[in-house]
């Protein structure tokens, strides 16, 4: 019963969405039923966020051990705040000083200093990687170095020329190909999840 | 040959520190470089343009902190242009940052002169459920969003008088860092509702996302902080973007310089290990 | 009796369930379809036995997305993999740090790292740290990531599923810890960093073949065929519009827009 329940609940759902998305005017009901399904699966998101939660927890207190850990004090800092947040945000209120200096003044800063950092790998692996080995690898670098000139404001002092030649590139070569992969994942994707719906592919519950 | 080596094998910590001053200079010191207004930016701004006075507008902010510099000063656009053109405004967000991000705007709306929370403005917050979340909301508003970030119920609220599916937005807008995004929101909004669909992303997604642009499945589209620039140009209103604009294009200059050279320095080392 | 507007998309659909159907009981009955060599899944066995031999841990990430999106077949592929590579890790007794950012992809992930461990005798083993959730923000999770590959040192790095800007960041630092690297997606704009950067890189279908490809499943192997019929079809219909659009005839477009 463990694989057929499961099973059973991923056939149902995905058989009155389609029979929603696909013969509405034939079964005016299965708008209802759909939307009450995408309704359980809003609380079941939810209840996911919690079960992670908890793993994280669990984790995290095995770490905080300073004999088994010399960096005990990361999984405690991250217990903190991550408590710390959850109060203020829950009890306190979003609205008030003391959540928007967290997100504000904390979580914005330190996220999009992640962010930021991007750039620097970026040239760095550019700078090292980017190379004209081949006839190919020289029409990438070309084309890379024409749309990075070409978006930014510098590219106009240029003429139109350059702009130009960037939308060019972007709108034709860049579509073709970003079509060609998008239809593929998306048959990969139908098959896949197909084979889920009708219980042929049974991976994700743990079992081939 | 060897010092051309030695330069393309430069050491990685000087191409940062280059970069980070090719970002602060221009930014402390604008050179003020002209740009022009790209087509589908320009749609984006028509779009938002041809909503008659008075209509109700959705903007679903899904973005996450680490993407917030590239295309939060899009979503301040919009929402500027639309409160200038005396549309409602209605918020959400499938990104747990969204909400936050939402606020922002909004604060900046309710010092706007004869704007009120409630009625020009609203914030219904953060749904879990990404794609899913997506779908119920677009079949039933009120459903999924019974009370706002404030606690006030949805349905009493002067803003959401008539909203009941997201059909009876007049233009859906949906500004994105990943997931969900343009492919979600067109899945289940845009080709199951008659309801002009515009989307904001960041730089990077921006080739992905224009393929469904030129299939005419979004009426606007705007790439990262160069369109939230553009979108000033169009308003005539040049704000934090447009400044960062030097910024950006200096920087791009310095990583092509950078790898000019990599090449040349690759070339040069071919070059003597042949002989 | 169907929406209007979506009668051919349906059609579609209802032709490519019959032929893979009809794909996958070929292949049970032992028409196997031929796939050619993916080195990036051939390296999978190769890189686990390297992290044995060095005595370091495994790290594996299946995408950043969902299991309910349109993501969601593509966290799917990473989880089949995951399943082999679990499977590897227990039999060899090495450790395996899988980092999860989708709280619905949790539960998912430690199944079937439960199931891997069990079918190989293998359960006392399992750890809660072998299958970690880190966070659902995009940065603090590849923070995490990083700050878990600096202090473990993996000798492999397996990341399959759907990433997003984090991908650059993730495979030079696992790359810079010295891990053999083996990544895939299907997302075209990450696709170009993790070939930049990754020693094996799996494109787009591949790592939809990933599952099929490791696990011989008939069932498995014939959707791979049904794929490539799906694939031929589409490029049809692309030609038929373009051609026809060109010399200014609507009639196929007006057929495909019911």
């Amino acid at each position: 019963m463990r694989k057929e329940i499961p099973l059973a609940i991923a056939f149902v759902t995905g058989f009155v969405v389609l029979l929603e998305y696909f013969f509405l005017p034939a079964v005016p009901a299965s708008k209802a039923w759909a939307t009450m399904l995408q309704q359980w699966g809003i609380v079941v998101s939810g209840f996911a966020m919690f079960v992670a939660a908890t793993n994280l927890v669990l984790v995290n207190v095995k770490k905080m051990d300073p004999k088994r850990n010399k960096e005990w004090y990361n999984p405690v800092l991250l217990l903190v705040f991550m408590f710390g947040m959850a109060f203020i945000g829950l009890f306190v209120g979003e609205r008030t000083a003391t959540y928007q200096f967290l997100f504000t003044k904390m979580y914005q800063p330190l996220g999009t200093a992640m962010f930021a950092l991007m750039v620097f790998f970026i040239a760095s692996a550019a700078q090292r990687a980017f190379r004209a080995k081949s006839v190919e690898a020289a029409l990438l670098l070309a084309a890379g170095i024409i749309v990075m000139l070409g978006r930014a404001p510098v590219g106009e002092l240029a003429g139109s020329w350059l702009p130009n030649l960037t939308n060019w590139i972007m709108n034709f070569p860049n579509v073709a190909g970003n079509r060609a992969i998008m239809m593929g994942a998306a048959l990969g994707a139908t098959a896949t999840a197909f084979r889920a719906l009708v219980g042929i592919d049974r991976s994700y519950l743990g079992v081939d | 040959m060897d010092l051309l080596v030695k330069l393309g094998n430069i050491d990685r910590r000087v191409i940062y520190i280059l970069l980070i001053l090719a970002t602060l200079v221009p930014l402390v010191r604008p050179i003020g470089l002209p740009f022009s207004v790209s087509e589908a930016t320009k749609k984006f701004y028509a779009a938002v343009e041809q909503v008659p006075a008075g209509e109700t507008i959705l903007m679903a902010i899904d973005y996450s902190v680490g993407g917030g510099p590239d295309i939060h000063p899009q979503g301040q656009a919009v929402f500027r242009h639309a409160m200038a053109r005396g549309l409602k405004v209605v918020f959400v967000a499938f990104v747990t940052e969204g909400t936050e991000f939402a606020n922002q705007i909004i604060a900046e709306g309710e010092k706007m002169a004869g704007k009120t929370y409630g009625v020009d403005f609203v914030n219904l917050g953060y749904v879990p459920g990404s794609e899913v979340a997506i779908s119920a909301f677009a079949q039933d508003v009120l459903k999924v969003y019974p009370k706002d970030v404030r606690g006030n119920v949805t349905a009493d609220l002067p803003i959401m008088q008539g909203i009941a599916t997201v059909a009876d937005f007049v233009l859906v807008t949906e500004f994105a860092t990943g997931i969900p995004g343009p492919s979600e929101w067109i899945k289940q909004v845009g080709t199951r509702y008659n309801v002009p669909l515009a989307i904001g992303v960041v730089t990077v997604m921006g080739p992905q996302t224009t393929p469904y642009y030129q299939a005419g499945q979004l009426v606007g589209l705007l790439s990262g902080l160069k369109s939230a620039a553009e979108y000033e140009v169009a308003m005539k209103a040049p704000g934090l973007a447009t400044a960062a604009m030097d910024a950006q294009s200096i920087d791009h200059i310095v990583i092509v310089l950078f790898i000019i050279l990599g090449n040349i320095a690759y070339f040069a080392g071919k070059g003597k290990k042949g002989r | 009796m169907i929406t209007a507007g979506k009668q051919f998309v349906f059609m579609f659909f209802a032709f490519m369930i019959v032929v893979l159907l009809y794909r996958m009981d070929r292949a049970k009955k032992g028409n196997l379809p031929w796939i050619r060599r993916i080195a990036g899944l051939q390296a999978i066995d190769e890189a686990v036995g390297r992290a044995t031999e060095l005595g370091t841990p495994v790290f594996y990430v299946p995408g950043r997305t969902e299991i309910n999106t349109s993501g969601a077949a593509q966290t799917m592929a990473g989880l089949e993999i995951l399943g082999h590579v679990a499977g590897l890790t227990a039999k060899y007794d090495t450790e395996l740090i899988t980092a999860i950012a989708a709280p619905n992809v949790q539960p998912v992930a430690e199944e079937i790292v439960r199931q891997a461990y069990v079918a190989a005798g293998k359960a006392e083993a399992l750890k809660p740290e072998m299958v970690q959730f880190l966070s659902n923000e995009q940065f603090a999770f590849a923070a995490a990531c990083l700050a878990i590959m600096n202090r473990e040192h993996p000798g492999a790095a397996i990341m399959v599923g759907e990433f997003q800007a984090e991908t650059m960041m993730l495979v030079e630092a696992a790359a810079q810890t010295g891990a053999i690297t083996i990544c895939g997606t299907s997302r075209a704009i990450q696709i170009p960093f993790f070939v930049a950067a990754a020693d094996y890189t799996l494109i787009g279908e591949e790592m939809f073949a990933g599952g099929a490809y490791l696990t011989r499943d008939p069932n498995k192997l014939g959707s791979i065929a049904a794929l490539d019929v799906g694939k031929v079809l589409g490029t049809l219909i692309i030609l038929i519009g373009a051609i026809t659009m060109t010399a200014g005839n609507k009639s196929f477009l007006n057929f495909i827009k019911k």
